[in-house]
């Protein structure tokens, strides 16, 4: 039986109401629900409805960011949670992501990282000006299986072929599958730097990712 | 999507967009999208006015016609005659200004001096060379991403003799800071080109401006960092990648002739210090003019374009930001949009029945400049069409399906320049919602900084064209702007080219304006934790 808490969780998710989820998950928790569940049945939900919405022109970007900054702040609640109880979350994949070296761009990263973790992979976020060498040493140290690297503008997006150049060079290209994104990436740029896909926004990423781990 | 015989023309540097079928000429597509090129003979072929360049794409072989009125080497630098060509691809055509009827409104005019600015003149030492019935001139110049203004001095006065604005002929080789910035460093010799091209129409406007420009004693130039950059010769990669620091951000004296700019033997131009990457020279002569700098109650200066810089004055602090608020406002992005040229729609208000538009030349509307976007959103969330996340109603009597999603019309194709319904789309809402956000919360971090709430702004002061034009009802209904007292807001124009004026005149000055640069606290808005939320707080609008 779903909680009615719950319910109300990934209602206010899907109304772009991020401070009313915040609200819901601390009361979740004092109504003594396990955080797992709050994120499965609660959090996860409420995401998944905000990316169909968007996917079907009903929603746009602003919708998506606010949604996704509901869930990043109510998983913060959540994370230690998860630590003190020893719970995880069943792992469709690993994912290493952040924004490469001389680009300081966060929005367009985050989303694809919340909407990869809402759809269950486990996400290491880098942050934004990530250091080539930063993104081969979390390969390794979480022995992930996809990599995206985000660029948003025209004079950094060629740091992606650089980080790919490193993964192969490093011996780790043949471990990952390399995702990259932002505003001026396309198609052709992706295959140009020999990545294995490229995604147009943040649910496309989740169909690629989900599409690459299954290639594996 | 346009179906596979049609192409997408983009005529600068109007930034004006449109799709066509091919069998139609870029006269014709020119017309199609409202722009006016010079064709008297109605595009016969026989007056050879419409002579546009291609910059980018294919285009059908040159006629008989263009081969007998271009040369070899014209034809291969791409120029064509609009009549003839056909696009055979997606293309990017450039437009003369002599080959436009109806020119683009540059904004030159600008804030006559106070007083206090234009008072303690410039003690030149090459002044004493001049004889006394000589004039003694001296050239201001703004230069924009998009625009140049120019104003020529008298320097014994301190009067502004005569003004007149150019298109920057940047923009052909990217339309933004960063994709110059990215042209510059593809090729060796593209700096080269930015700059020669940037210093012939400067030397242009300074023919147009005076009969002998070798009188021209004394230039200052402003400009964002880039354009600073690009101008004086600096290196403009660094400027391209995070975190975005300036080759020189001291003032700067250079030799004019080293330039290549025509003026006097030994003329000098002086550069005002740059803040940082992304906060230039022009923000600096921006508040100089504005007062800001002298200010001692809390205040608050902007200027709004691709970037949006923005400087907070409170307690003898100066914090300056800039944020990225996209070219949404200067009609990129948006699909009427269009930069404030003839046929633009500038204005829409209700008037309590119905909307009414206003647009630039009384001409038939062809699509929306930055002021009327602006007013177009809060005139749809006053009337209904628009709820607080961005979304359309469909139910309302404006709002119908255009494409694949909803559309609000702002004009009916019957009383359209284009014979097409002017809209406001779904996506257009979304950039704007996008744009205002980054402004809002830019604002919101600099008050969070200096610890105060946005009331207690005593003066908000708004620059650049964009500034001048816009409504500031409409900028406070979309939650742009803090809704306070419509008293304290101060729209002042050009205050980059009056601050380069003041600074043309005055020593005293430019060694204020220094040693204020330096002073100014830059804030990275990436870098503070309260950006993001204040931004995703920005994007729905106001209940």
């Amino acid at each position: 039986m779903t909680h009615e808490i719950l319910t109300q969780l990934t209602e206010s998710l899907v109304a772009g109401e991020p401070e009313a989820a915040v609200d819901l998950t601390r009361q979740a928790l004092q109504a003594g629900i396990e955080p797992l569940e709050i994120i499965q049945q609660g959090l996860i939900p409420g995401m998944n409805i905000v990316g169909e919405k968007f996917q079907s022109g009903e929603y746009y970007l602003p919708d998506l960011i606010i949604a996704a900054d509901g869930m990043q702040q109510a998983m913060q609640i959540l994370e230690p949670e998860l630590v003190t109880r020893q719970q995880k979350i069943e792992t469709a994949g690993t994912v290493v992501i952040g924004t490469v070296k001389g680009d300081i761009h966060e929005i367009g990263k985050s989303l694809v990282a919340t909407m990869l973790s809402a759809n269950g992979f486990t996400v290491h976020d880098m942050g934004v000006d990530v250091p080539t060498e930063t993104f081969l040493a979390k390969v390794r140290e979480t022995n992930a299986n996809l990599v995206g690297l985000s660029a948003l503008l025209t004079t950094t997006m060629t740091v992606q072929r650089e980080v790919i150049q490193a993964l192969q060079a490093a011996g780790l290209r043949s471990q990952v599958k390399v995702m990259v994104g932002g505003a001026p990436v396309t198609q052709s740029w992706a295959d140009e730097v020999g990545a294995d896909g490229f995604a147009e926004d943040a649910m496309s990423a989740v169909t690629l990712a989900r599409r690459l781990v299954a290639q594996k | 999507m346009p179906a596979e015989s049609q192409h997408r023309i983009i005529f600068q540097p109007l930034g004006i967009r449109v799709s066509l079928p091919a069998e139609q000429s870029l006269l014709a597509a020119a017309q199609a999208a409202g722009v006016a090129l010079v064709s008297p003979c109605g595009g016969a072929g026989s007056c050879e006015c419409c002579l546009v360049r291609l910059v980018s794409g294919q285009a059908s072989p040159p006629t008989i016609i263009e081969q007998r009125r271009f040369s070899a080497q014209e034809l291969a630098d791409g120029w064509r005659l609009a009549c003839q060509a056909l696009p055979q691809s997606d293309l990017v055509i450039e437009i003369p200004p002599e080959s436009l009827s109806a020119p683009q409104r540059l904004q030159v005019e600008s804030l006559e001096l106070p007083a206090w600015l234009a008072q303690p003149p410039l003690p030149n030492p090459a002044f004493a060379a001049v004889p006394e019935n000589t004039p003694l001139l001296g050239l201001a110049l703004d230069i924009g991403t998009t625009k140049l203004a120019a104003y020529l001095c008298d320097l014994r006065s301190g009067k502004t003799l005569a003004q007149a604005g150019a298109m920057n002929p940047q923009t052909v080789f990217g339309e933004d800071v960063i994709s110059r910035i990215a042209y510059a460093q593809a090729r060796l010799e593209n700096a080269a080109t930015l700059q020669t091209r940037l210093v012939e129409a400067i030397n242009q406007l300074s023919a147009t401006l005076c009969a002998q420009p070798t009188q021209i004693i004394e230039i200052v130039a402003v400009g964002n960092t880039a354009m600073h950059h690009l101008f004086a010769g600096l290196p403009v990669q660094q400027l391209g990648v995070a975190p975005y620091r300036p080759a020189v951000s001291d003032a700067l004296t250079l030799n004019a002739a080293d330039l290549s700019l025509q003026a006097a033997p030994g003329a000098t131009v002086y550069l005002p210090p740059n803040i940082a990457g992304f906060v230039g020279a022009d923000h600096v002569a921006m508040l100089l003019a504005s007062g800001l700098l002298h200010a001692e109650n809390t205040a608050l200066a902007l200027d709004i374009g691709t970037n949006t810089e923005i400087t907070l004055a409170h307690q003898g602090r100066r914090l300056s930001c800039s944020c990225a608020s996209g070219p949404a406002f200067e009609g990129a992005h948006i699909t009427a949009g269009m930069r404030a040229a003839p046929g633009a729609v500038e204005r829409i208000w209700s008037d309590g029945e119905d909307l009414r538009l206003q647009t630039i030349d009384n001409l038939p509307p062809v699509g929306l400049c930055g002021s009327g976007i602006l007013d177009g959103i809060a005139a749809m969330r006053q009337c209904g069409a628009l709820n607080r996340r961005g979304a359309l109603d469909p139910q309302h009597p404006r709002v119908s399906r255009v494409g694949g999603e909803l559309a609000f019309r702002v004009a009916p194709a019957d009383q359209t320049g284009t014979g097409r319904d002017l809209c406001i789309t779904r996506s257009d809402v979304n950039e704007i919602q996008l744009a205002k956000a980054a402004i809002s919360a830019g604002i919101a971090v600099l008050l969070g900084q200096a610890g105060i709430p946005a009331d207690a702004l005593q003066d908000f002061i708004i620059a650049g064209a964009f500034g001048t034009y816009l409504h500031i009802p409409s900028a406070i209904q979309i939650g742009m702007f803090p809704a306070l007292p419509l008293g304290r807001f101060r729209q002042i124009g050009n205050a980059a080219g009056a601050g380069a004026r003041a600074l043309l005149f005055s020593a005293a000055q430019r060694s204020f304006v220094e040693q204020m640069a330096r002073q100014i606290e830059y804030i990275e808005l990436s870098a503070q934790p309260e950006f993001k939320p204040a931004y995703s707080k920005a994007l729905f609008f106001n209940d």
